[in-house]
Parts: C-alpha cells; sequence; structure tokens
C-alpha cells in the first residue's frame, strides 16, 4: 500500500470516529440522564465537611437499614405479598354456577393464549414482570401450588402456538410490528385445539380458559376491531368474543362439565357470550408479578373472593356515550389543513374530543337513565342510544355486570343501622352478617342520591341518579359472625358544581330537596332501594324490588355557600367557561342531559372547522411581559448570595416561611435554575443546593430496583421493584388498608430505589372501556378515585419517597392524546376529571402530580392558567411540583410546538418539563428573560426552584445531610469516554490529513 | 474494465448505499422522521464524492472519499440521533413523543449507512485503478 492510501484511509478512519463522537456526544449529553439511570451514576454526592454527625436518616424504611440485605428482602417479600393480597380481594367474581370453588379438582386443562402469554401488565411505565422473569409467578406455578395437575401436553402445545395479541402488520424490510389495541388473531383457532383433543379426557375435572385483552401507553384497544380468519366481515368491538374465541369456548363446554373462563384484561370485556358458556367467570385484570397466587388461591377455595368491579360491564361496548367521539374514533377538525397551515402541524391541533356524555361516565349513564326509565322521565325509555335494533332502551339488557358488583362462596347480610347526617360530614352505621357456611369478606357500600328537580333543569345541573360515597370492608367473617362498619361521607361529595350558581360566578351547590343515603350490593342495587323508598317497583320496570330499609332519606335546602370557598379562603368559581365548545361556535355541541334521553344522546361525532379565534389560542403563544415586570437585574441580583443554608436545614422550614427559602435559592447563580425544571429519568442537581437523583415512573410499579444484589442461582441479579395488580384490581378490593399498604409498599420501592418522587397514582377515569392505560388508572368513578387516591397517596406521603398522580387532567385516552382538544361543561369536568384527583392531590397533598398530553378546551394543559394557578394552588391551595408529561428536548429546545411554549406554560403554573433532563425548556425561559429584560418570567423560575427542592427537602434525597454537608459534582466515567475520544480522534485525523498532505506533495515531487 | 482495482468496486458499493440511503431518506421523512437539513446535504455530497472516486485514481481522489466517508457517518449518527425515540418506544411498546412505527427503517437506514461507512473507509485505503 502506497502512504498516501496509508493516510488517506486512517484520516477516513478518524475522521469518521471524530464525527461520531462530536455528534453522539450531543445525543448522549441529551440523553444523560436516561443514560445516567440505566448505569446507576449518580453525578453529585455528599460530602461531610463537619463532624459527622450521628444519624442523617431522616426518611427510614420499616424494614430496616439501606444497605442491610436482610432488611432489603424483608422489603421485597412484603412487596409480594402486597401484590397476591391485591388479587385475593380485589379478584371479581361475576358468574358463579357451583363451579368454584373447586376444592376437589384436581386434573384440569388450561386453554388460551393468555393463559401462557398473560398480559402481566400492558406497555407503558414501570417494571416489566414477564413468564420467567425474577419474581414472577405465572399461572401454571401458581395452579401446582394449590394442587392442581395442568395438562402438560396442552400446555406445551399452547406455548408452541402461534396466536399474539395485537394484529400483526408489516413493517419496514420484512420485518413484523405488533400494534396491540386488536383482539384479532390472538386466539388459536378451534383446529389448534383439536390436536389436543385425546388429553382432555385425563383432565377433565376442570377447563380453565384466559381470555386477555391489552392497551398499552399510546394505544387504546379498538372500536372497530377485525374479526379472526373466517368471522364477522364487518368491524367489531375489539372487546367482543373474537371467532377463535368463540369457537373454543363452544369446543371447552361440549367436553367438560366444569368452565371457567378468566378475564385477563382491565377493560371491560363484552361478557354476554362468556356467560353463556362458562359456569364461572373471574375478573382478574393483570396480575402483575405474583397475582396469579391469589388467583389460584380463590380458584381452590383457599381464598374466598371479595373484590367488585370497580366499572361498568355493558353488553355492548360501544353502547356508553363517551365512546362516539374519543379514543380509536376520535374526530378530526373539520378543516385541519387549514389548521396546519395556519399554525403549523406542529401545533398538534388535529383531533377534537368533544364529551357530549356530559357526567354520564360509566354507571353514571347506565344507572340514572335506568333511574328515569322506572320512574318515566327524561325519554328515559326511547331507542335512541338502545342497542341496535332494540324498541326502547332497557337496563336488563344494556348491562351485564353493573358497577361494584362481585360474588363470594358465601352470603351476607347487611342492615343499614343508623345515619347521622351532621354539619361536615355523615356518618353511617352498617352490620354486616355472614349468613353462609364459609368465611368471608364483605364490601360495604354506600351510595348517594341528590336532588334533580326544576332547579337542576333550568340551571342545566346534571345529576347522577345514585353515586358512590364511601365504602368499607369487614376482616374475614367466619360464619355467622358479625361486624359494624361505621363509614363517614364527606358532605362536599353530595355537592354539584353549577355555573349559574353565586350570580352567574359558579361555585358548589347542595340542590334542595330528599337525599338519599343507600347500602348495596353494587351500585344497581343501591339505586333500587333508593327507588323502593320512592316507591317504585318492578311494575315500574325495575329489575328488582328493592328494600328500603337499606336506604335513609333527609331534606336539604338550597346552598351555594357551604362550598364556595375553597382552600385558603379563595372563591371557588368559574374557569373553564372556555372548555366549553358551544363558547366558540355557539350551538356546536349538544351535551347530554337526563331532562332529554332521547334529544341529547349523542348519535353522531361532533366536530368543527375552528375559526380564527379558535386557532390564535390553538396556537399557544400568549404569554406578554407583565406591564409591572421587574427589570432582570433586578430580580438576578438576589442571586449568588451564600446564606449558609443546605438541604438538612431546609426539611424542617415550611413553605409559607418564604423568607428563609428565598435565602437558601438565592445562593443559586441564575443559570442554575433551569435544572430545578429538569425531571427526567435522573434529574441534574441544582447548583449545590441539590443533587442529581432517579425518580419513580408507573401506576402499578415504580420501576426502580432494590440496591443490593442477590443470589438467584448461581447468578448475582439485582431485584426490581415489584409489579403490582393493575389498578382496577387494587381499587376493586374496596379495601382501604390494602389500597394504603399499595402506597406504603410504593413509597418503600421508591425509597429502596432512591426516587424522590414518583409519577405513580393513576387517577384518570375510565372513560370509555377501551383506554388503553385503564390498567393503570383506577375506575370509571370519580369519587372512587378520589377515595382510592386520598388513602394511597396519604399513606405514600408518610415514606420518604413523594406521590405524584397522573395525568392531570382529563387523558382517558392514548390514542391521538397528542394534543387532542377536549371540550366539556365546567360541571364534568370539576365533578368528573378533578374530582377524580382531588383526593390525592388537595386532600392527601401529593408531593407531585405529572400532567398530560391532552388539551382542556384550547390550551394544553400545561399551559392553562385556570388549571394550574387557579384551582390547583388557590383553589385547592396545593404546594406541590407541577411537572409536564413528556417534553424532550431531543438535546435543543425547538421554539415552537405545542409542548415547547416555554414561557406560557411557566407563566400557568407548571414548573418542570418531563424528560428534559439538560434543562432545555428552563434554559429557553432563562434566555428569554434575559433578552426581553423580563424580571418576572425570573421570578418564575425562581418560584419553580423554590417547589422543585421543597418536595427534594422532603424525600429520601435529604438522607445524609448534615448542616455541614456539601455538594460535590461527579463527571460521569461516559462523558470522560466520550471526550477523550472527541480529542484523539480528532488529534489522529488531523494528523494524518498532514501526512496525507505531505506524502501527496512528496509523491507530486517525485513525478 | 481491466484497469479497475478493488478501492473501485468499493467506492462504487459505497456510493450505491449513498443513493440508496438517500431514498430511504426521503421515505423515512415523508412518513413523518426528522430529517435534517444538513443531513440532506450530507447524502447529497457523500453521493457526488463516491461518485468522483469513480473517475479513477486522481490527485483528489483520497480527498473526495475522506469527505464522502465523513458525510456518511454524519448521515449516520444524525438521523440515529434524531430517530432515538422512535426506538426507544418501539422497544417499550409505547407511543409517546416518537414515532415507534418507523424504528424498523431506523434499523434499516442504521445498517445501509453502517456498511456504507466501511465500504467508504475500505476505499480510502485502497486505490480506485491500477497503476
Amino acid at each position: 500500500m502506497k502512504n498516501s492510501k496509508l493516510w488517506s484511509g486512517l484520516t477516513s478512519l478518524f475522521a469518521v470516529i471524530l464525527v461520531i463522537a462530536l455528534v453522539g456526544n450531543t445525543l448522549a449529553t441529551a440523553n444523560a440522564s436516561y443514560i445516567n439511570s440505566q448505569l446507576g451514576i449518580n453525578t453529585a454526592r455528599v460530602v461531610e465537611k463537619g463532624t459527622a454527625p450521628t444519624d442523617t436518616t431522616y426518611y427510614k424504611s420499616q424494614f430496616g437499614a439501606f444497605d442491610d440485605a436482610e432488611a432489603q428482602a424483608k422489603a421485597i417479600a412484603a412487596a409480594l405479598e402486597q401484590n397476591i393480597n391485591e388479587m385475593r380481594e380485589g379478584a371479581a367474581l361475576l358468574k358463579n354456577d357451583g363451579a368454584l370453588p373447586m376444592a376437589d379438582a384436581v386434573k384440569i386443562s388450561v386453554f388460551g393464549h393468555g393463559a401462557v402469554d398473560p398480559a402481566y401488565q400492558a406497555s407503558s411505565a414501570g417494571t416489566k414482570a414477564s413468564t420467567g422473569s425474577v419474581n414472577t409467578v405465572d399461572l401454571k406455578t401458581a395452579l401446582e401450588a394449590q394442587g392442581f395437575e395442568v395438562n402438560a401436553k396442552l400446555w406445551d402445545g399452547l406455548l408452541s402456538g402461534t396466536a399474539a395479541r395485537g394484529e400483526l402488520r408489516q413493517g419496514w424490510g420484512g420485518m413484523t410490528i405488533a400494534v396491540t389495541g386488536s383482539a384479532a388473531g390472538s386466539e388459536e383457532n378451534r383446529a389448534f385445539y383439536e390436536q389436543y383433543a385425546d388429553t382432555f379426557a385425563d383432565y377433565s375435572d376442570a377447563a380453565i380458559v384466559v381470555f386477555t385483552r391489552e392497551g398499552a401507553e399510546g394505544t387504546d384497544l379498538m372500536m372497530q376491531d377485525k374479526d379472526d380468519e373466517g368471522g364477522s366481515a364487518e368491524p367489531i368491538s375489539s372487546l367482543a368474543l373474537h371467532k377463535n374465541e368463540r369457537d373454543l369456548l363452544e369446543m371447552v363446554r361440549a367436553n367438560f362439565g366444569k368452565v371457567v373462563v378468566l378475564l385477563n384484561s382491565p377493560n371491560q370485556m363484552e361478557v354476554h357470550e362468556i356467560k353463556e358458556y362458562a359456569d364461572a367467570i373471574l375478573f382478574i385484570g393483570y396480575p402483575g408479578h405474583q397475582g396469579f397466587t391469589g388467583v389460584a388461591e380463590i380458584l381452590k377455595g383457599a381464598v374466598n373472593p371479595s373484590g367488585k368491579l370497580v366499572d361498568t360491564y355493558a353488553t355492548s361496548s360501544l353502547s356508553a356515550p363517551a365512546v362516539v367521539n374519543s379514543g380509536t374514533d376520535t374526530p378530526l377538525f373539520l378543516n385541519v389543513d387549514e389548521i396546519n397551515a395556519t399554525i403549523g402541524d406542529d401545533e398538534r391541533a388535529e383531533y377534537i374530543s368533544f364529551q357530549a356524555e356530559n357526567i354520564y361516565i360509566g354507571y353514571r349513564y347506565y344507572e340514572t337513565r335506568y333511574a328515569d326509565a322506572v320512574m318515566g322521565q327524561g325519554n328515559a325509555s326511547s331507542s335512541v342510544g338502545a342497542l341496535a335494533g332494540a324498541a326502547a332502551w332497557s337496563y336488563a339488557d344494556e348491562v351485564q355486570y353493573p358497577f361494584g358488583y362481585g360474588l363470594s362462596y358465601t352470603s351476607f347480610e347487611q342492615t343499614l343501622d343508623s345515619v347521622t347526617v351532621g354539619e361536615k360530614e355523615i356518618t353511617a352505621k352498617v352490620t354486616v352478617k355472614n349468613t353462609g357456611d364459609v368465611a368471608g369478606k364483605s364490601v360495604v357500600q354506600l351510595y348517594a342520591q341528590t336532588p334533580y328537580g326544576q332547579y337542576e333543569i333550568d340551571h342545566k345541573v346534571e345529576k347522577s341518579a345514585i353515586a358512590i360515597v364511601g365504602f368499607g370492608k369487614t376482616q374475614l367473617l367466619q360464619p355467622g359472625a358479625s361486624e359494624t362498619l361505621t363509614i363517614t361521607v364527606d358532605r362536599y361529595l353530595l355537592a354539584s358544581y353549577d355555573v349559574t350558581a353565586n350570580d352567574g360566578q359558579g361555585g358548589y351547590i347542595l340542590s334542595e330537596g330528599d337525599y338519599y343515603l343507600a347500602i348495596g350490593d353494587d351500585a344497581h342495587d343501591a339505586l333500587n332501594n333508593v327507588l323502593a323508598a320512592q316507591g317504585y317497583t318492578t311494575g315500574n320496570g325495575m329489575t328488582a324490588d328493592g328494600v328500603s330499609a337499606k336506604s335513609y332519606k333527609w331534606a336539604e335546602k338550597f346552598n351555594s355557600e357551604e362550598f364556595r370557598y375553597g382552600e385558603n379562603g379563595v372563591a371557588v368559581s368559574n374557569q373553564f367557561a372556555d372548555c366549553d365548545l358551544n363558547y366558540w361556535i355557539d350551538g356546536a355541541g349538544t351535551y347530554l342531559s337526563r331532562s332529554d334521553w332521547a334529544g341529547t344522546f349523542p348519535v353522531r361525532q361532533t366536530s368543527v372547522n375552528a375559526t380564527k379565534e379558535m386557532m390564535d389560542v390553538l396556537d399557544g403563544e400568549w404569554y406578554e411581559k407583565p406591564a409591572d415586570a421587574p427589570s432582570f437585574a433586578e430580580v438576578a441580583a438576589a442571586f449568588g448570595a451564600e446564606s449558609g443554608l443546605n438541604l438538612a436545614y431546609m426539611k424542617d422550614i415550611p413553605l409559607s416561611d418564604t423568607e428563609t427559602w428565598d435565602l437558601f435559592i438565592h445562593q443559586l447563580q441564575v443559570e442554575d435554575l433551569p435544572n430545578a425544571t429538569a425531571e427526567s429519568f435522573s434529574c441534574p442537581a441544582v447548583g449545590e443546593l441539590s443533587p442529581s437523583f432517579a425518580v419513580g415512573d408507573g401506576c402499578d410499579s415504580v420501576g426502580g430496583n432494590y440496591p443490593i444484589p442477590v443470589k438467584n442461582g448461581e447468578e448475582e441479579i439485582t431485584v426490581p421493584t415489584t409489579r403490582y395488580c393493575s389498578n382496577p384490581i387494587m381499587t376493586g378490593t374496596f379495601n382501604y388498608d390494602i389500597i394504603a399498604n399499595r402506597g406504603t409498599m410504593m413509597g418503600e420501592d421508591g425509597m429502596w430505589s432512591n426516587f424522590m418522587i414518583n409519577y405513580n397514582v393513576g387517577n384518570d377515569l375510565h372513560r370509555t372501556p377501551f383506554g388503553g392505560r385503564s390498567f393503570e388508572y383506577m375506575s370509571e368513578c370519580p369519587t372512587m378515585n378520589y377515595l382510592a387516591g386520598a388513602v394511597e397517596v396519604e399513606a405514600m406521603e408518610k415514606t420518604g419517597s413523594h406521590a405524584a398522580p397522573k395525568h392531570f387532567v382529563g387523558n382517558d385516552q392514548e390514542f391521538y392524546r397528542d394534543g387532542v382538544a377536549c371540550f366539556f361543561t365546567e360541571q364534568a369536568f370539576r365533578e368528573g376529571n378533578l374530582r377524580a384527583f382531588e383526593g390525592s392531590v388537595r386532600v392527601a397533598n401529593s408531593g407531585g402530580i405529572m400532567q398530560s398530553f391532552s388539551r382542556i378546551g384550547l390550551k394544553w394543559n400545561s399551559a392553562s392558567y385556570a388549571l394550574n394557578t387557579q384551582v390547583l394552588r388557590n383553589e385547592w391551595g396545593w404546594n406541590g411540583a407541577i411537572d409536564t408529561d413528556a417534553a424532550p428536548c431531543f438535546g435543543e429546545y425547538v421554539d415552537g410546538g405545542y409542548r415547547n411554549h416555554a414561557a406560557e406554560v411557566l407563566a400557568a403554573g407548571t414548573q418542570e418539563w418531563c424528560l428534559d433532563g439538560v434543562g432545555g425548556h428552563g434554559t429557553w425561559v432563562l434566555n428569554k428573560a434575559r433578552e426581553t429584560d423580563d424580571g418576572y418570567l425570573l421570578s418564575l423560575l425562581k418560584d419553580a426552584a423554590v417547589s422543585w427542592e421543597y418536595a427534594i427537602s422532603r424525600s429520601v434525597i435529604a438522607n445524609g445531610y448534615s448542616s455541614a454537608s456539601v455538594i460535590e459534582h461527579i463527571t460521569p466515567w461516559w462523558a470522560t469516554a466520550i471526550n477523550v475520544t472527541t480529542i484523539a480522534s480528532g488529534c489522529l485525523a488531523g494528523l494524518c490529513l498532514v501526512m496525507l498532505v505531505l506524502s501527496k506533495v512528496k509523491s507530486g515531487k517525485k513525478n | 474494465m481491466k484497469k479497475k482495482s478493488i478501492g473501485f468496486y468499493l467506492a462504487a458499493i459505497t456510493c450505491v448505499l449513498a443513493v440508496v440511503t438517500l431514498v430511504l431518506l426521503v421515505v423515512y421523512s415523508a412518513r413523518g422522521g426528522i430529517v435534517q437539513g444538513l443531513v440532506w446535504a450530507a447524502a447529497a455530497v457523500a453521493i457526488l464524492c463516491e461518485a468522483a472516486s469513480l473517475l479513477g485514481e486522481k490527485p483528489w481522489t483520497d480527498f473526495t472519499s475522506i469527505i464522502g466517508a465523513v458525510a456518511l457517518a454524519y448521515v449516520c449518527i444524525t438521523v440515529f440521533s434524531d430517530g432515538i425515540w422512535n426506538i426507544a418506544e418501539a422497544m417499550n411498546g409505547i407511543k409517546m413523543v416518537g414515532l415507534p412505527e418507523l424504528a424498523n427503517m431506523n434499523y434499516t437506514l442504521a445498517g445501509v449507512n453502517i456498511v456504507a461507512i466501511i465500504t467508504a473507509i475500505a476505499a480510502s485505503f485502497t486505490r480506485k485503478s491500477k497503476a
């Protein structure tokens, strides 16, 4: 090889390395937080500069020291036990024709692709459990632990089957991509099972069939799904039985005396057909790591089921009024091209979700329409909105299992002993007696009905005919034993939001008229008890006669004062008028009203041409420097002042002591402030005030790791934090102790993982049965979420790792969630989406929240001043950290795009940007503040730093700090390696280039 | 053809792969993938430089080979960097801020690019025509 070729080749080689190192450095820096979290690198450490203090572990695990392997083992065991307990008490037995428990059954056959490939969880944040992964118990193992002998040939056959969840579609280069959300192809066909028909006779004590449905983050279940091969040519709901599933049920029914179906789906499957074939149906949601143990115990009878549904199981999953404008059927704005041309497609202003259902989500629709049908009002029996082909709307046809439904292996008798209506609370005493012959736990469900009269009709105040306001669960009651539960109800839960109250200012009211409290085995049963007290019977069309003695009636006068003021005396008033589509275009949308079901039920989609005024708001640019804003220099002058305060001192300083907090924060340089807005997998250090740290994410698992490696056979492994049951199972326990312990254990998981905060409490509503993240969210009922969320968050906040509910607020769909414009009435929003979070945030004072991708009205949630400042800060008096949903900067802030209106977001009250580990948004705001001499913007950055540091100071991150501790910054090794590579390759490329030129010159002279 | 050496064929392969890269980028971009302006320019430069190398051994051939390799490296790492969320989300089965449905295109682009970079570097070490 000639010299010039050698130098040419080497120059190429090193130049290529140089380019990769340079661009790679940008990529690595932008994603430093993720790299550091994956490599377990901390970029700052606490150094003691004084005498070593006695104990700086302010936040301790209940299991022992964080460096004690035995304590860690106890924490892991307790977490897994919590996981199992959730299933033991949250799985809901929907049907049981004597098939369960299977105490005597031994040899069983297990069917369904979902048996060998269950959804332990759906794709989203948090630890992933899978068959064979650490701590995961699969169904077969769990069944065998209970003494069942599983048909091995069939099981092994299923393992080699070809069924897969999600529509398989051809991707680039011949690769296939599984798109979740479809049920087509998710079950083996009849021919597959017939191969194993000769094994059935030997394992015929029972057939267990597992059906699975799975959405994901970003993917709803499909409203218009395709059927399996040979099935319906017309689209069907993904929640309906598909052909292969129907064929399977037919086959097992013909071959087995007992058929038990397990619903491995947090989304409400259409069960009416399953009921025809199955002797028993058990709702198991997603089991997480070890929930199958609880399932097997229930099947065997070692545990008596006591879980209840937290969603309505409708005959048709498409019958809910919310379905028409949401999920996979969300309509586009009619002039979407004009919108994109006017404001740019990066504003993601294409989809519109008009929430025509008003307050009537889930049972609030089905039960209210039922009540009106019984009472003969509001055209409730009209065929509008009824099942296809029905001449009239009929509850018995529409609903298979109501909210709160769930059977037991024993029977209970519940007696409403007394109700005391106090000034702040209502107290009900309920005695429960086990009237059966096996021990069991009973859920007491307390519901309320508030008046719906002429005032409400005239003022468009909608009322659910029944709403849960409290619940409790007995201890394990032996046969014949009884227990009296006391349930208190906050009167606030009886209030309705009336936009016309207080001379049009709006506010919560207590309607005038008769109020009812009722107990019931489920929402429908409780409503029947109320209707019985009102004199209605089956003669009026009721599905069953109620028991009036199980209800209590009292009267209230009209009252708009009791809840007139929020925390700190701030008046509650209308904030979301512009979130009503009719505010922008008069008469554009009709909201469902019980005053006229036939005339207001949404039978077609609602969309509009966005007007110029609407596009101006969709554009997202509204921030203007206030006229009285101080100069940048004035605000900046306070920074850089050493006060000697550190986290160890600040952990005891209340936020109300603004003077001390200002002294603490002003130790920073203004250039440090953007790091206080940077929330990511690994959050950066903020100057010398707080170190870098990681955060948890995931509603059924915080997604962390325990710090001490453990032996797994010969291998040393890191144990991930536990994946608990999907939230509808946890909420379905109706057991405050279990819900609270979920909070405690997730807090423990967070502490052991050294997470400051965890975005892990799923308070959004199951607006429709199709939500891709219904598994992460608690229920369809806002008061259920209010009650459960308050308990879970309160328990978690007692640990040293904060709870942060998500996705605040109104993110009830996954498809098109990027910027989808949601329109609703203020009443529906406040009593629905907001109330679902209020328990966690206002009542339990969560450490933070994570917002959503969606818009409320025309504004991105994160940029809504009404939402983040007026409601959260002022009305609720809440002071936690407000974080956007994912808004990474990709290394460089882009000015524009709906997630990048940083000044507007900060001015609205949002203070951190999720997955922006480089503080790109905050840096842009700082530069803008400097360029425009806007001291107000700078002061907002300071406020964000106070909020962030306040949360840090109340967390496990403060552990290890004494008054003499300082932070030392560390450059991660990978950054050093990239820098060395860059310099070395640059030098070598340069050298080789010089040598190349010299060789060329030499060669030229020779020639 | 007898005068063509291994370097010529390597440059020819690189040139073809650079054209394939450009076509892939057009498709990728049309499907919503992020392709920065400089990437288009770099892809075009890579094609031109590698095509120039096909003219045989010239005084400037060594430099065009280097520039072509560097341009391909820039295309590769930049497109990969801008598509990192496509890949991350596809691996996690979620859809958040990227376009996970384009992850396979990211893999394909990276694969084609890496082969092109390797052949470009190899071509730099070798003569394009026999002496």
